[in-house]
């Protein structure tokens, strides 16, 4: 009565189904492995054209919530900005890429509230705890404000807060 | 997104530049830059780094099927 009837797999989606119906003469790669896919676009970060679009993926996946996917984008940030080894100069620069994706999709909670969670995790970081940095977290710590003015999301609130509380050890 | 690269890869296609010369010149495929690829690789890179996984799959095969087939015709990104 209870018996569960077996399904016949078809392949249908996945990595599975990438590897047995090669098409075209394409070969294989892992792109559903997140720390695969953070790893190989690493070398793009600062590319002028495509940093931008780049770093809009990356911080909506590294503000979210799967565990992998998040491990994985945040490990690809944090090498990211090792390799700047301080200095200030790039890191404003790094921080303007974030301010302008904030300016761009103010309002659109999908992007702005794991932007403010990833902004979160690099201030609790010791990466961009520089003084000399203070006028760009204060257009950080505005965009912010304007986000979450008349809000009645918990979660942007909360998310907010995080960034808000940060900044002051800063 | 598959749609998308169909479309574009379509349109880009080395033996049917002539059909498809509208097409090319809607879009701007032909303008000195290449800005509308660079725009394309781009978009199709943010979707590479999202948080789903069926999302990056999907984005990096159209990335690897523009870059082998589409791209030594049209444009050297090197």
């Amino acid at each position: 009565m209870f018996t569960q009837e077996e399904e016949v797999i078809t392949g249908e989606g996945g990595a599975y189904e990438t590897l047995v119906h090669d098409q075209g003469g394409i070969s294989y790669l892992p792109w559903r492995n997140a720390a695969f896919v953070f790893q190989s676009i690493s070398p793009f970060f600062d590319s002028e054209t495509y940093s931008h679009h780049i770093l809009t993926g990356l911080v909506t996946s590294s503000g979210g919530l799967t565990e992998s996917t998040l491990k994985a984008s945040a490990n690809s940030l944090f090498t990211y900005l090792s390799q700047m080894k301080g200095d200030v100069k790039q890191l404003s620069c790094f921080i303007n890429k974030l301010i302008r994706i904030f300016t761009e999709n103010l309002k659109d909670d999908r992007v702005t509230v794991p932007l403010m969670k990833t902004i979160e995790t690099l201030l609790s970081s010791d990466y961009l705890g520089d003084v000399r940095l203070a006028s760009e977290f204060c257009d950080l710590h505005a965009l912010c404000v304007k986000e979450c003015n008349k809000s009645k999301n918990i979660v942007k609130l909360m998310a907010s807060i995080g960034v808000f509380s940060n900044m002051l050890l800063i | 997104m598959i749609g998308l690269t169909s479309v574009v890869t379509l349109v880009l296609e080395p033996e049917l530049i002539e059909k498809h010369a509208n097409s090319r010149k809607a879009l701007g495929i032909d303008e000195e830059g290449g800005e509308f690829l660079a725009r394309f690789v781009a978009v199709l890179l943010q979707q590479l780094m999202e948080k789903i996984d069926q999302v990056r799959e999907i984005a990096g095969r159209q990335l690897q099927r523009f870059f082998k087939f589409v791209a030594p015709h049209t444009i050297d990104f090197s």
